[in-house]
């Protein structure tokens, strides 16, 4: 299950997509986020709750200033550094 | 050497004239429906005020978001050079400079010479800007200087989650009625707002000394929170609202200029009809509650219920072993337990059953963390999923929930599990609010915006701005310009529908695809979302002995994870 934490408004597009299935919690991203963004939380998977990678409920909403200098230079830690590639980025701005 | 910037802002329009580089005139006037005209009247102004004649007024350099509005200019100047002109002429050691106006917010990063190094803007969203702090006031009943001195006072700093103008009035009217103090609210205000600009400005990096130009910077409850969300001191110049004008009149020498004399139509300004009568409720949607005929609860095993408490409507559903039974819809009070409590107590009025003889419940939606009764909070995503394989059946692949407050789109696959899913609630545009926004303005009844939107022999083109903020300004000047109400109407929900069209794209949009939530009661929105994907929305199933309401899709979700959930709980 891909989560799409972000959001979308007039400015552009902004989203840090993680999926829940294939994320072992190894907290990697955690470590290597600059900014601080990622957490351990709880997710729920059909009836079912699991320890995932989360994007922090505080970042949610201004991705595009969070994730802005890791996409103006092209190192996407969080991505780049997930070793069971759960974790995509996107940041396009209008 | 005489020269005169002109700044002609979304809201007002400064004209300042330098005569050897001192400040001789300053003039403002409001922006209005015509910036040209306001612009006239305000060189005008300036001009009477200098002491100088018309004819020794040779160069006029424009700036702002309307400067091509003005016919004046002899030149223009970015928006970006004449802030970074005007900060470092003020104060010589700037590096960044920040203006706040109405509708956008901007900063700068310039070297010691003043030349601009890197900047940074926003002028699609109207949080972060002036007219976020002005909505805040309205619902606030206080005026601007009134609520910055009041802030001050506050004792508590409170979060505030709308990042939205349009969620941020709901959201301080909800704390007004649960008796937040005003100053704590405004205080709460400000920081959302302080806190937006200064995740902009650290783009640049934040070098001192720093600059805050722009009308916002007479504000002493921003400048306050803003001054400790970046930790620095932020200088302001005296009447900062003219920084952009100064610089601009100061760029003057920079620019090539036409050399020419200009004279100035003389026209009446009118005063501006606000249209203000008595207020009519036209986003008021019907409430009601419904019990399928031919169903005993007496021989039911498993009594589930589902509550949604959105940020709009609340939904309860009660389900015997796993079929909708009754359900209620009714407008979200500014206490969720209570609203909670009111649509279950509705949901179950005449069935005979009380809330002790339901097994389980689950709470979701927007306040599923204050759902008393509920054993379990569900996330609105995992109940809207499972809700509409409910109503449509299990084919179901796509969904888009557009709520009051909220759009997800969700994809499903064939065994009913949920692949992946976003939920945009950072923006209103598109969203049920931002919609009943459009209403009443346009005072037309909620329920009829989208047949209203298609009763136009060709789709206009949609509004240039998705904020819901600016497209109402946008929305008043097609007025102005003739356009009837039904093609502002069906420009906006085109809009409206493109930006749904994008949110679904990023899931992937596959047939069968359905629409829940309150706006799949909008034609206007669901024909056009239709026309963009290419294919029709699944229809609402007829066999079943009632036809179900998309809108309470999360809370019949909710009711059949109550019914697995108790199962489980009764296995284990």
């Amino acid at each position: 299950m891909i989560i799409h934490y972000g959001y979308q408004d007039g400015s552009g597009k902004y989203y840090v997509s993680i999926d829940a299935e294939k994320c072992n919690a190894c907290k990697v991203c955690i470590e290597k986020c600059p900014q601080n963004a990622l957490k351990i939380d709880t997710v729920m998977i059909d009836i079912e709750d699991k320890q995932v990678a989360v994007v922090h409920e505080s970042h949610r909403k201004k991705i595009q200033y969070t994730c802005a200098s890791c996409h103006q230079k092209k190192e996407i830690h969080c991505a780049q550094s997930c070793k069971k590639g759960a974790i995509a980025a996107t940041w396009e701005k209008k | 050497m005489i020269s005169t910037g002109i700044d002609v802002g979304a809201r007002n329009v400064k004209v300042v004239i330098v005569n050897d580089g001192k400040v001789v005139a300053k003039s403002m006037v409001p922006t209005g429906f015509d910036p040209s005209v306001s612009a006239s009247d305000a060189l005008r102004k300036a001009i009477e005020q200098s002491g100088l004649a018309e004819s020794d007024i040779k160069q006029i350099i424009a700036t702002g978001v309307n400067a091509e509005m003005t016919s004046h200019a002899t030149g223009k100047v970015s928006m970006v050079r004449a802030m970074a002109k005007a900060g470092t002429y003020l104060f010589p050691n700037a590096k960044t400079v920040i203006d706040v106006g109405a509708e956008d917010a901007r900063a700068v990063k310039c070297d010691e010479k003043g030349n601009i190094a890197d900047f940074v803007a926003n002028d699609r969203c109207a949080a972060g800007a002036g007219a976020f702090i002005e909505a805040m006031t309205r619902a606030l009943e206080l005026n601007l200087e009134e609520m910055g001195s009041l802030s001050l006072k506050a004792e508590k700093a409170i979060p505030m989650n709308a990042q939205c103008v349009i969620f941020g009035e709901s959201e301080v009217v909800t704390l007004i009625h649960q008796k937040t103090p005003k100053a704590d609210i405004a205080r709460a205000v400000y920081d959302a707002m302080s806190d937006r600009i200064s995740s902009m400005v650290r783009r640049l990096g934040i070098n001192p000394d720093v600059v805050l130009i722009g009308g916002v910077a007479k504000d002493v409850g921003l400048v306050s929170s803003l001054k400790s969300k970046l930790g620095v001191d932020l200088l302001i110049p005296e009447e900062p609202e003219f920084a952009s004008a100064l610089g601009a009149a100061l760029s003057s020498a920079l620019e090539h200029i036409e050399d020419r004399v200009i004279s100035l139509p003389k026209v009446e300004m009118g005063d501006g009809d606000n249209g203000k009568g008595a207020k009519k409720e036209y986003w008021r949607w019907p409430e009601y509650r419904k019990t399928v005929e031919g169903m005993d609860p007496k021989k039911a095993k498993i009594i589930s219920a589902g509550i949604d408490v959105g940020s709009v409507g609340s939904k309860a559903a009660v389900m015997l072993d796993g079929e909708i039974y009754t359900w209620a819809i009714m407008r979200t009070g500014s206490n969720s337990p209570e609203s909670a409590t009111k649509i279950l107590n509705w949901a179950l009025e005449g069935t005979g059953l009380t809330e002790k003889d339901v097994h389980y419940i689950v709470g979701t939606g927007y306040g599923r963390v204050n759902v008393p009764m509920a054993k379990k909070a569900i996330t609105e995503i995992a109940c809207h999923g499972r809700g509409a394989s409910y109503i449509w059946g299990p084919t179901v692949k796509t969904v888009l929930d557009v709520g009051g407050q909220d759009i997800k789109a969700i994809r499903i696959d064939e065994k009913g599990k949920i692949t992946s899913f976003l939920m945009n609630d950072k923006c209103a545009a598109g969203t049920g609010r931002g919609m009943e926004v459009i209403a009443d303005l346009l005072s037309v009844p909620i329920q009829e915006v989208g047949a209203h939107s298609l009763q136009v022999e060709k789709d206009p083109p949609p509004v240039s701005s998705t904020c819901v903020v600016f497209a109402k300004s946008e929305s008043v000047s097609l007025l102005r310009k003739g356009w009837t109400k039904e093609m502002v109407l069906a420009s906006y929900c085109n809009a409206m529908s493109l930006r749904m069209h994008e949110l679904l794209n990023k899931v992937g949009i596959e047939p069968n695809f359905v629409i829940t939530g309150g706006q799949s009661k909008n034609i206007g929105i669901v024909k056009r979302i239709e026309r963009l994907i290419g294919f029709n929305c699944l229809p609402l199933p007829q066999n079943r002995n009632c036809e179900l309401d998309p809108q309470t899709a999360g809370a019949i979700g909710a009711a059949l994870f109550s019914k697995a959930l108790y199962e489980k709980e009764q296995r284990a």
